[in-house]
C-alpha cells in the first residue's frame, strides 16, 4: 500500500509541475528551470509506477495488460528522451539553486 | 485551472514576508534545541493573522502559504494549527493548539489551551489547565510536552474527526513544506561557501545532484500542500502529507550530509529544521497511516 501511495503522490506532484509550467507560458512568462525540476518529477513518478507494476502485477507484462504494457515500454526511457535525467539535474542545480558551476575543462 | 494568486493573497504573502524578515537569523547566543519564537507569536496575534483562513478573500491557501513561510523562520510558533485546523473545529476554541497522539509526548502541548487526542479511530477535544500538561526535553526543534493526567474529552463525531484529519494532514504538509524548503537552503549556503580540493563543495556532481533531488521533492511537497488547502479534499490532503513525510526522510538526511561535522553541531541553524521534519514523520500514523489513508480515498477499490 505505502509503495502504491507513494507513486501516486509523486504523479500528483509531477502533473502539478507541468500545470504550473502551462500556466506560467499562458500568463506570457518564460519557464525557466521550473520545466526542468518538472522534467525530472516526472521521471521519477515514472519510475516509481513502473517499479510498482514490476513487482505487484508482472503478470500485466506478459500478456496480462495492453495498457500496463504500452505504459511500461514508454516509461523505460522516460529517463533518457528528451535529455538526460541527468542533464535536467545539472540545469536544476546551476539554475533553480544558484550552486557554483563545474569547472570545464 | 488558473496559479495566479488574487490581489488580495498576494498583499497577504508580502505581508507575512516582511513580518518574517525580522526573524529570518538565528540569534548568535542561541545553543539550544527549540528557538520558541514568542516575540514572533506575538505580532502574528496582533496582526489577526492566525484567523485569515477564516478571511473569504483570503482561505485556507493564504493559511497555507503562510504556515509554509513561518516554517523557513529559525523560530517556531504554533501557526499550522491554529490557522488550517482550529476554523474546522465545532465551536470556537483558544489558541494555541496541540495534538497528542496515541498517549505520546507533542508539539507545543505545555503551552496549548485547546488539545486534541487522537486515540486510534477515535478523537476528542479538552481544554487542559496548566496543571494537566508539563515540558518534556526533547531533541525535536519543537517545544515539546505531554499529559500528567488523563483529560476530560468531549468527542468528535466520525464526520467530525474526518474533517479534522483532513486538516491536520493539510497542517503538516505546509508545515513540512516550509522546513524542507529552508533546510535545503541552508545547505545550499554552506555548499556554495565552504571550500575543498580548492573549489566550493557546490561544483561536485555528486552533491549537485542530490541537492537537485531534493529541491525537486521539495518543490512537489509544495504543490500538493498548496493543492490541498485550495481544493479541501480529503484525497488531495492525504497524498500532501504522505509526499512530505516522505520527502523529509530524504532531505533530512541529505541537508546534514552535505553539512558534515558543521551539521551535528547546535551552532549552525540546520537542526531548527531538520529536528522539526523529524517531528513530523510520525504525526498522523506516519507513512503507514498517509498510504491508508491514500488507497481509501484516492484508489477505486472492487
Amino acid at each position: 500500500v505505502e509503495q502504491a501511495a507513494s507513486a501516486r503522490a509523486a504523479c500528483e506532484a509531477a502533473r502539478f509541475y507541468s500545470y504550473g509550467i502551462v500556466d506560467q507560458r499562458r500568463h506570457g512568462k518564460a519557464s525557466g528551470p521550473e520545466a526542468s525540476a518538472a522534467r525530472y518529477a516526472t521521471v521519477t513518478a515514472e519510475k516509481l509506477v513502473a517499479e510498482f507494476v514490476v513487482e505487484h502485477v508482472p503478470e500485466s507484462l506478459s500478456g496480462g495488460d495492453s495498457m500496463l504494457l504500452a505504459h511500461h515500454q514508454r516509461a523505460v526511457v522516460a529517463g533518457i528522451a528528451s535529455g538526460a535525467a541527468e542533464i535536467q539535474l545539472n540545469l536544476i542545480a546551476t539554475e533553480l539553486l544558484r550552486l557554483p558551476r563545474e569547472p570545464r575543462a | 485551472m488558473n496559479f495566479e494568486l488574487t490581489a488580495d493573497q498576494e498583499a497577504l504573502v508580502s505581508a507575512i514576508d516582511k513580518l518574517a524578515q525580522r526573524y529570518q537569523l538565528k540569534p548568535t547566543e542561541f545553543h539550544g534545541f527549540a528557538l520558541a519564537g514568542h516575540d514572533l507569536e506575538r505580532e502574528l496575534e496582533d496582526g489577526g493573522y492566525f484567523d485569515i483562513a477564516q478571511v473569504p478573500e483570503l482561505g485556507p491557501l493564504a493559511a497555507a502559504m503562510a504556515v509554509e513561510r513561518l516554517a523557513h523562520l529559525p523560530y517556531t510558533v504554533e501557526a499550522a494549527l491554529s490557522m488550517l485546523v482550529r476554523p474546522h473545529l465545532p465551536k470556537e476554541c483558544p489558541r494555541p493548539l496541540a495534538v497528542i497522539e496515541h498517549g505520546r509526548p507533542g508539539r507545543f502541548v505545555a503551552s496549548a489551551r485547546t488539545i486534541l487526542v487522537i486515540d486510534q479511530d477515535s478523537m476528542g477535544i479538552a481544554q487542559p489547565t496548566a496543571s494537566d500538561v508539563e515540558p518534556v526535553e526533547s531533541l525535536f526543534a519543537y517545544p515539546m510536552g505531554k499529559l500528567r493526567a488523563s483529560l476530560n474529552l468531549t468527542p468528535f463525531s466520525n464526520a467530525e474527526a474526518a474533517t479534522l484529519r483532513k486538516w491536520l494532514r493539510v497542517a503538516l504538509a505546509a508545515e513540512a513544506s516550509g522546513l524542507i524548503n529552508a533546510a535545503i537552503a541552508s545547505a545550499v549556503e554552506h555548499l556554495t561557501l565552504r571550500k575543498q580540493f580548492g573549489r566550493p563543495l557546490g561544483t561536485f556532481q555528486a552533491l549537485r545532484h542530490r541537492m537537485a533531488e531534493c529541491i525537486v521533492l521539495a518543490r512537489g511537497v509544495r504543490w500538493l500542500a498548496l493543492k490541498a488547502a485550495a481544493t479541501a479534499d480529503e484525497g488531495d490532503a492525504a497524498l500532501a502529507a504522505m509526499h512530505a513525510q516522505n520527502s523529509a526522510t530524504r532531505v533530512v538526511y541529505d541537508a546534514h550530509q552535505m553539512l558534515a561535522a558543521m551539521g551535528m553541531t547546535l551552532e549552525h541553524p540546520l537542526h531548527l529544521w531538520t529536528y522539526r521534519l523529524k517531528a513530523l514523520l510520525s504525526e498522523l500514523g506516519g507513512r503507514g497511516g498517509q498510504a491508508q489513508a491514500v488507497a481509501e480515498l484516492c484508489f477505486e477499490t472492487q
